[in-house]
């Protein structure tokens, strides 16, 4: 079965190209224009939740920052792999201490992106 | 003269003629002293008392036309909050016909050599305020503009409540001189502050534009890259490949660009961050070749010595400095395509790099320069290479903030070396 990716970025297009990214490196995205969705993460059960979570920081009007925090402070998400991704180069200090597990500074190279999921997909 | 000076109280030693132009100049120095308008108005006025007055209060007009009291100076001192409490339950009427409202509207002087008794009564409206004005004792009153290039932006109240000093033309004419230094430096502090504020717009602008862009530039960047998959999987034209290729190269070249700007402002601004740590010097430098030689294929960048011992700081950003010298080494060599690295371990608890080229070099005239902002060399020659002029600068105030230098030997002609320090161990007065 295809890992599953869910992507938070406020910016259609970045939404649409890591989309079509993934797919075509054999992923299942799902993609979300904002926070919120991460509340529905809630009533998900186990075996729907992602494998992995890539997470812009500046949603419009939330912080990736602090929705990293929140999952990984509640015990049902704590364990899924985030990803954050920002267009400030030097955001890397700032997501590891909101709990991320990579950084990944935009513009980005798709290797680098698939080789970070790799990396968290066991 | 001196007859005349004896007959005044002990606390009111009014300004001789012959002593003005030095007054003058000593309102004019603590004028200067700080671009802190308001500052400067109560230090301006403590230095009129006892001189001049002995009251002295400056007042603004608000962007509303409120009176503001900026300031008040009291021959003593202790009475200055006595002051305070008269201006805010006697508030000045901006209707009024005579006094600091009308200079404030007029932009004329008003001289009131004998302040009398009837003169208090008109223009109390109430017992009370009448009551209190008696106690002030008044017994001479100038009131003159603050005028800046004909707008009229406050008023500098002289009050003196000795019966031996009442004021007359000639000091008018002193505390219209002193009035039109305070407006100038009014205008002055306001003129820097404004373009501080201008500045710090700017700055800020150009740290949201640049993040902005690398909205679009993400996503083009993922574009270019799928494409270029999807096509060299099915088999494509070589050339096509390539010049996707050189595409996703230039989008490269405008993120480092972007990356520039936002470093500039971010400088300007106090807040270039650092991510310090010990790190292995060489394998950073060989590896920042690796990345600088890939693009310029006719250049040939040498390394030569070593440094064995780590050394403390921002791997990244020196690594940043270092293909911030290396680009311009290859920019500058159009004909010379020989770059050597030197690699020091200094005594002085620092190590060195050496970035050495054979190209065009600097002019001496220019050297001194080189690492301002916005900075680009205007030779006729300098002038046919591209750049913003912000590297070297960027570079230099990385290399500063580590504790370290970046210097620069050159001439025209002879090529330009370039060289910076950093030191092995994390400077002692940082946190």
């Amino acid at each position: 079965m295809n890992k599953k990716i869910l992507v938070i970025e406020d910016d259609r297009s970045i939404l649409d190209a890591l989309k079509l990214t993934l797919e075509y490196a054999g992923y299942d995205a799902t993609l979300a224009d904002n926070g919120e969705y991460i509340e529905r993460l809630k009533k998900h059960s186990k075996e729907e939740l992602p494998d992995i979570i890539i997470l812009d920081i500046l949603l419009s009007g939330k912080d990736g920052r602090a929705i990293c925090k929140a999952l990984k402070a509640d015990p049902a998400t704590a364990h899924i792999p985030v990803i954050m991704i920002s267009a400030h180069p030097r955001a890397e200090k700032s997501v590891k201490e909101a709990g991320a597990d990579d950084f990944l500074a935009k513009p980005f190279n798709i290797p680098d992106l698939l080789a970070l999921l790799k990396k968290h997909s066991h | 003269m001196t007859k005349k000076t004896n007959k005044k109280s002990a606390n009111a030693k009014q300004i001789e003629p012959a002593d003005t132009s030095e007054f003058l100049a000593k309102i004019s120095k603590i004028l200067s002293a700080s671009l802190d308008y308001k500052k400067t108005l109560t230090n301006a006025a403590n230095a009129l008392v006892p001189q001049m007055a002995d009251w002295c209060s400056v007042s603004m007009l608000s962007e509303d036309d409120e009176i503001e009291q900026v300031t008040i100076a009291h021959v003593d001192p202790k009475k200055v909050a006595w002051a305070k409490k008269i201006n805010k339950r006697m508030p000045a009427d901006m209707s009024s016909p005579t006094g600091l409202p009308n200079v404030l509207r007029t932009g004329i002087s008003e001289l009131y050599s004998t302040i009398t008794d009837e003169m208090l009564v008109a223009s109390s409206k109430r017992k009370s305020e009448l009551d209190l004005l008696r106690k002030l004792h008044l017994s001479s009153v100038m009131i003159v503009p603050l005028s800046v290039q004909n707008l009229v932006i406050g008023a500098i109240s002289f009050v003196s409540t000795s019966n031996h000093r009442n004021y007359t033309e000639a000091d008018l004419a002193i505390a219209e001189e002193i009035a039109s230094r305070v407006a100038l430096a009014i205008h002055n502090s306001y003129i820097f502050t404004e373009s501080q504020k201008a500045l710090t717009l700017r700055d800020e602008f150009i740290s949201i534009a640049s993040h902005e862009l690398k909205t679009p530039i993400t996503s083009l960047k993922m574009y270019g890259q799928i494409v270029h998959q999807q096509l060299s999987e099915q088999g494509i034209d070589k050339t096509i490949l390539t010049t996707l290729s050189k595409m996703n190269g230039q989008i490269d070249r405008l993120t480092l660009l972007v990356n520039d700007m936002l470093n500039v402002s971010k400088i300007q601004l106090g807040k270039l961050e650092f991510n310090e740590d010990s790190f292995d010097l060489g394998k950073m430098v060989r590896d920042t070749v690796e990345v600088v030689q890939a693009s310029a294929p006719k250049h040939r960048i040498m390394i030569e010595g070593k440094v064995s011992k780590r050394v403390w700081g921002d791997k990244d950003r020196i690594s940043q400095v270092l293909i911030n010298l290396l680009t311009n080494a290859i920019k500058y060599s159009p004909h010379e395509y020989k770059i050597n690295i030197s690699l020091t371990e200094k005594k002085n608890g620092l190590a060195e790099v050496k970035v050495q080229d054979y190209g065009i070099g600097i002019d001496s005239e220019q050297l001194g320069k080189i690492f301002n902002r916005f900075y680009r060399a205007v030779g006729p020659d300098e002038k046919t290479f591209p750049g913003l002029g912000i590297g070297l600068y960027i570079s230099h105030e990385i290399i500063r903030r580590h504790g370290g230098t970046l210097e620069v030997a050159s001439s025209k002609g002879a090529g330009s070396t370039f060289s910076f320090t950093i030191p092995f161990s994390k400077p002692k007065n940082r946190p």
